[in-house]
């Protein structure tokens, strides 16, 4: 068990600890964010189709219909547990807006995302500040014991680990729900009415056009139809402007509603081995409670009960295919470490070998690069994040958010975070698939050279050793494209977008009314 | 109402050619399956009127073969872009797999370089994914808003091939010599078939295909949420 924490919080909030609950919260949501996206790449959301199925014919001779069946309904697992992942994650990153947009309102403070990412308590395995009972956070790959802990982390009701597990600890929460419980009493009690917001911008449902939706590609699946179905809903919430305590209570409302759903649903309960009980499974369909969704036309399912949902069927189908002496996640998910570091790729024991070489390609450089690379462009985007609410101009904040966050998460981010574990490596005698590491990237270690121009330095010197980054080469027109990233220095100095990025005409998008 | 010609556009930029076929894992280009390639490499030349996609050229000549009669009669785009935010110019937002709401109800109508939504061209399987118009055809409401724009300007404008009439497959995309975004993203071909026997298979594709895109034609387009305070 982990013995540092995210850190310390009191056990009540009070104004006088207001703004370090806050920074609580926005830590907290930000340490779901690299955990839920490192598992995210860990799943192969698309195996192939026909390897799949001669693996499971192998193991059930002359079954083919059953062989087939079963085939689809892997891949349709795969996938649908990917877009449920990936559909909370997305909420997990409007959750640290509207966490951001409170502590701006009532604090006057913008969120201290580079400081949080810089500290001890964020380096992996962690666990969630305050949580009680504690248990280790991982950037593990999918497998039943991570959907579980994911389930730990978003649980509306407090649950109990074996007398074993459990360490002495002054108890501080128990929910996350129970946290912002607290914030939100003391809202109501010490920050009632309306908030002198001066010039600092929130992260706002932006009038012109949006920097937030619920769905993306990424947030689809397909059934054995193949009909595509969405994971999150328009009407479970978006971002909110805190100008009062009214709004105040509705950004903390969204974040627990999303995260726990309502207390009508499904709760947590553990074996004696501190894992979940499945929920039942009927006809390939997990039974799901009416009152787990999370919004208002019963659509969407809360973070609890989308991995509920796929904890509870992945346990059915690692338990059938027991049986045949396949393990179930290893068909489609990636063998990554539970807490890969940049000094594990490092290491003249990881002896690194790409998956499908090509003539002068350097693995022992490209891993360490694409590493360190996926580290920048994820430091970076929590500098972005922060200069969102230090700039005073919207035009400037739009700009940041839309060509830089959304660019970044998107394809940078996701890219690196795809293609890395083409990369093999040696750790204690195991051999792993490389997965990004998440740890906070020193730009001030080179304080000479701004952030941005040390990504496109980093990508280029990536190219060089590594053939299918070629792309990246500096003179590279689609990477000149995919970088053109706002620039941004560590004192959040913002370089003139429109002219460093070219962009010439109306850059702030005007009505189509 | 956007300008449908774009004079800061830059027709010899270079562009990516990306496979986004069901084995594709990273929304990023696929390494092992992209090339560079010129824009002049595309087989057809393209005009001066860069536009997203079949049927949404403003003018006589103007489409990807530079052969049709009139104002959207043009075979394919003119422009070829990967996704959301790597658009050149404006009016180059493909739309409906990356982006918000607000974005998704103007598809090749962005104001500005890199605020397109997804890339160009809009084959005819592409679909929102979120808005008012979740689940239908990009292409038909690009469509759409051209006819609008049009008829506001009072311009004259033609059909696109009646073999196309809901926007340009892959395979025709193919034959002319398009690049084929079917969708991009990590979930998967939009109308791929999880059949065992490939004539099964290829049959499923089809017919997943033509529904689409005639629920979509039936379909209303809701402006809903579509109009900007």
């Amino acid at each position: 068990m982990p013995k540092k924490k995210l850190f310390n919080i009191p056990t009540v909030v009070m104004p006088s600890n207001f703004d370090a609950a806050m920074e609580q919260a926005i830590t907290l949501e930000l340490a779901t964010i690299p955990t839920y996206l490192s598992t995210y790449y860990s799943i192969q959301r698309l195996p192939d189709q026909q390897t799949l199925y001669k693996k499971l014919l192998e193991r059930m001779p002359g079954k083919v219909k059953q062989a087939q069946d079963l085939t689809l309904e892997i891949m349709v697992y795969a996938n649908k547990t990917a877009a449920l992942i990936m559909g909370v994650l997305i909420e997990e990153m409007l959750h640290l807006a509207l966490a951001s947009n409170v502590r701006q309102a009532i604090c006057g403070l913008p969120p201290n995302l580079m400081g949080i990412a810089a500290s001890e308590g964020f380096k992996f395995p962690t666990q969630l500040d305050g949580h009680e009972p504690e248990f280790p956070i991982n950037l593990g790959p999918l497998s039943l014991k991570q959907l579980a802990t994911f389930l730990k982390i978003e649980s509306p009701n407090a649950f109990e680990l074996p007398a074993k597990l459990i360490e002495e600890r002054a108890i501080d929460y128990q929910t996350i729900g129970q946290f912002y419980t607290m914030i939100e009493d003391c809202i109501k009690n010490h920050f009632s009415g309306a908030y002198d917001l001066g010039d600092r911008l929130q992260l706002t449902p932006n009038p012109r056009m949006g920097v937030y939706s619920p769905n993306s590609i990424n947030t689809a699946y397909y059934d054995k139809d193949h009909k595509p179905h969405f994971v999150n809903q328009d009407d479970s919430g978006g971002l909110v402007e805190v100008i009062d305590s009214e709004t105040a209570l509705a950004a903390l409302g969204i974040i627990v509603e999303q995260g726990e759903g309502n207390q009508d649903g499904n709760k947590l309960q553990l074996d004696a081995a501190g894992m979940p009980i499945p929920l039942p499974v009927i006809d390939g369909k997990v039974v799901m409670d009416k009152g787990d969704a999370d919004d208002p036309s019963g659509k969407e399912l809360a973070h609890f009960d989308k991995f509920y949902e796929a904890y509870s069927l992945g346990y059915y189908y690692q338990e059938m295919l027991a049986g045949y002496g396949l393990d179930f996640f290893s068909l489609f998910v990636h063998n990554q470490d539970l807490d890969p570091k940049q000094a594990d790729y490092d290491s003249p024991n990881a002896k690194p070998s790409i998956k499908d070489p090509k003539k002068g390609d350097n693995a022992v450089a490209a891993l360490k690069l694409e590493s360190e690379l996926g580290n920048a462009i994820f430091t970076y985007i929590l500098l972005m994040i922060e200069t969102c609410y230090r700039t005073k101009s919207t035009k400037t904040q739009f700009q940041i958010f839309m060509y830089g966050v959304h660019k970044a998460m998107i394809w940078l981010l996701s890219h690196f975070g795809g293609n890395i574990s083409n990369i093999l490596y040696q750790k204690k005698g195991k051999t792993y698939s490389a997965a990004l590491t998440f740890e906070f990237y020193d730009f001030a270690a080179k304080p000479k050279m701004r952030p941005k121009a040390q990504i496109i330095e980093l990508a280029d010197q990536l190219s060089k050793v590594w053939t299918v980054e070629g792309w990246l080469s500096k003179g590279n027109k689609s990477s000149a494209a995919f970088m053109a990233l706002p620039d941004i220095d560590l004192d959040y100095n913002v370089k003139d977008i429109d002219k460093d990025l070219g962009i010439k005409g109306n850059a702030f998008p005007t009505a189509h009314a | 109402m956007l300008n449908l010609t774009q004079p800061d556009s830059d027709n010899s930029s270079i562009i990516t050619k990306m496979d986004h076929s069901d084995k594709k894992h990273t929304i990023a280009p696929e390494p092992n399956k992209r090339r560079q390639a010129q824009i002049t490499d595309i087989p057809s030349p393209v005009g001066p009127e860069l536009h997203v996609c079949m049927g949404l050229n403003a003018c006589k000549n103007q489409g990807f073969t530079k052969k049709n009669d009139c104002a959207g009669m043009g075979l394919c785009a003119t422009i070829v872009h990967a996704c959301h935010t790597v658009n050149d110019c404006r009016g180059q937002g493909g739309c409906g797999l990356f982006g918000t709401a607000p974005e998704f109800c103007h598809p090749g109508e962005n104001d500005c370089k890199y605020q397109g939504s997804c890339g160009s061209p809009i084959l005819a399987t592409r679909y929102f994914v979120d808005g008012p118009n979740q689940g239908l055809s990009v292409w038909q409401l690009a469509r759409k808003r051209f006819e609008e724009r049009m008829s506001k300007a009072g311009k004259k404008y033609g059909s696109p091939p009646p073999k196309q009439a809901y926007g340009p497959t892959a395979e025709f995309a193919a034959k002319i010599g398009q690049y084929q975004y079917e969708s991009c993203g990590q979930s998967g071909s939009h109308y791929c078939s999880f059949a065992f026997d490939p004539k099964v298979k290829d049959a499923e594709k089809k017919a997943n295909r033509e529904a689409f895109m005639k629920n979509s034609s039936k379909a209303h387009y809701s402006d809903e949420a579509c109009v900007k305070k």
